[in-house]
């Protein structure tokens, strides 16, 4: 059982669009995106690597993404990840989405005004 | 909690668990490779020892099993089955056509060319020939390509429908297999009219059924010949045509076993003498003409020299029996072998007209054979005399496979 069930379920949901955000940035592989999604939340977010190949071979059947096998410089080839316009703009609906999720979110879990007389 | 795996057992459940084609399943499980080798070298730059480290990587993958469904799930998308099935039908067929055309081209090439080989070494040996080159040769060829076509059909269609929708093959093949059994048989059986022989009859239904089964295939390439081009297989084709046409020309040329000695043995059907009305052998003056319609009837019709001769001949020979005999075919003559006619009428002479035309309904056999069909007058004390004879092959069997099979003739 995970110590933190709530931000396990939201990663789930959040996944494509932690992936997409940090594709916007430039190309990566998975391990990459792993470890890339892990220091930018400081360590917040460790993304289920179960769940990360599923989004990501997912967004790619639907054109949000395009990969490509390169080799490594030392160890195996890896397939790389790049986003695409179709993927841009999945990324920019999420975030839209995202942000109305959130500010929700606040006000429902907002302590309650006290009630007047 | 997942078991510390190996490496290699928990891609392996991985890829017992992923629907997809084997070269997806290969990528599949290199990148997963990679990863593990990242994420190891990972955990060991954080302290592990090399054997946690690995035992970490696995376990950050999850449940192999539903990693690999989920990654197969993944290349599904509804959307662009839909889309892709019309294209992938398409394109399997425009390939298949092609196919076709060359099997065909090849294979009854080939056909012909054993088959009139095998003619002109009969006839070199005096052997008899019959007619084959009209008979189960074509329809084996017919059968073979047609049963050869489904196969490369269903070998090729469900790769091509699960390649343009980005779908697993297996789980395309048994749907595309089972519709192509259901299709092929539907139309083959019901549809089409042809010219049936008990090899087309046997051979045509093998169609679908191979289409399913190849269809079930294990995934590997869709052609087995990947770097012929269409114009070395029509060249191929083309070459193998020429070559079955020359010697095919020159084969017939000297395989002409209908103009050898031609001779009829009818002793048994009856004798051809007409003693007492002064004739001998057929009937002089008497015409007879023996035609096949579609249906299954022959017409048979007769004309005497004139209406006080056939008064004569009617009180000599108060019955007259038409009579469709079948006929055994050596390679120098033609005899009767006297068991029994295929069909019989018999008519009343006396109150029959002068001239008229006989029709009866008979059994059409099943496939092409001469058959000799013969008016014989029968007199009351039982003797027969041939009025006239004429021997024809009857017509090929015209129908559905559906009638062929239960029409119950």
């Amino acid at each position: 059982m995970s110590r933190h069930p709530l931000r396990t379920e939201l990663m789930k949901g959040a996944m494509a669009y932690l992936v997409l955000t940090v594709l916007r940035e430039g190309e990566l592989y998975g391990y990459q995106i792993v470890v890339k999604i892990r220091e930018r939340s400081d360590g917040a977010f460790a993304p289920s690597e179960g769940s990360l190949y599923p989004t990501l071979h997912r967004l790619e059947t639907e054109g949000g993404l395009e990969a490509v096998w390169r080799d490594g410089e030392k160890g195996p080839r890896r397939r790389w990840y790049r986003i695409t316009p179709a993927g841009l703009a999945k990324l920019a609906a999420l975030e839209e989405e995202w942000a109305a999720f959130s500010v929700a979110v606040h006000r429902v879990a907002a302590r309650p005004e006290p009630s007047r007389a | 909690m997942l078991e510390p795996l190996d490496r290699t057992a928990f891609l392996r459940q991985v890829a017992d668990s992923v629907d997809l084609q084997p070269i997806e399943v290969g990528e599949v499980l290199e990148e997963l490779t990679s990863h593990l080798s990242d994420a190891a070298a990972g955990w060991r730059d954080a302290g592990l020892d090399p054997d946690d480290a690995e035992r970490r990587a696995i376990r950050g993958l999850g449940d192999p099993a539903r990693l690999g469904r989920e990654l197969g799930e993944a290349h599904h998308e509804r959307r662009q089955l839909l889309a892709a099935v019309g294209g992938g039908i398409w394109s399997a067929l425009t390939f298949g056509i092609w196919s076709f055309l060359f099997v065909w081209i090849l294979f009854g090439g080939v056909g012909l060319i054993v088959t009139v080989g095998a003619v002109s070494v009969l006839q070199g040996l005096r052997l008899g020939t019959g007619n084959w080159l009209s008979g189960g040769a074509d329809s084996l060829i017919t059968a073979a390509v047609t049963t050869i076509w489904f196969a490369w059909m269903g070998w090729v269609l469900p790769q091509r429908v699960a390649r343009a929708a980005h779908r697993s093959v297996r789980g395309v093949q048994r749907a595309v297999g089972l519709a192509g059994l259901g299709i092929g048989t539907a139309l083959l059986w019901w549809i089409p009219t042809l010219a049936m022989d008990p090899i087309l009859a046997i051979g045509l239904p093998i169609g679908p059924i191979a289409f399913c089964v190849a269809a079930q295939r294990p995934c590997r390439g869709t052609d087995p010949f990947p770097t012929t081009t269409v114009k070395t297989r029509l060249g191929v084709a083309l070459a193998v045509a020429a070559v079955t046409i020359a010697l095919g020309l020159s084969t017939m040329a000297a395989s002409t076993p209908f103009q050898r000695g031609f001779g009829f043995d009818t002793a048994s059907i009856g004798a051809s003498d007409f003693a007492g009305l002064g004739t001998s052998d057929t009937l002089p003056g008497a015409s007879f003409q023996v035609t096949f319609g579609t249906s299954p009837t022959v017409t048979a019709s007769a004309s005497y020299p004139d209406d006080a001769w056939f008064r004569e001949f009617a009180a000599r020979y108060p019955t007259t029996s038409l009579e469709v005999w079948p006929v055994v075919a050596t390679a120098t003559d033609f005899y009767v072998p006297g068991s029994a006619p295929i069909a019989t009428m018999r008519l009343d002479t006396t109150k029959q007209a002068f001239d008229d035309p006989i029709t009866m309904d008979m059994p059409m056999p099943r496939t092409p054979e001469i058959v000799l069909t013969v008016l014989v007058a029968v007199g009351s004390d039982g003797s027969r005399a041939i009025i006239g004879s004429n021997a024809v092959m009857t017509p090929t069997w015209h129908g559905t496979l559906h009638d062929w099979w239960f029409s119950g003739r």
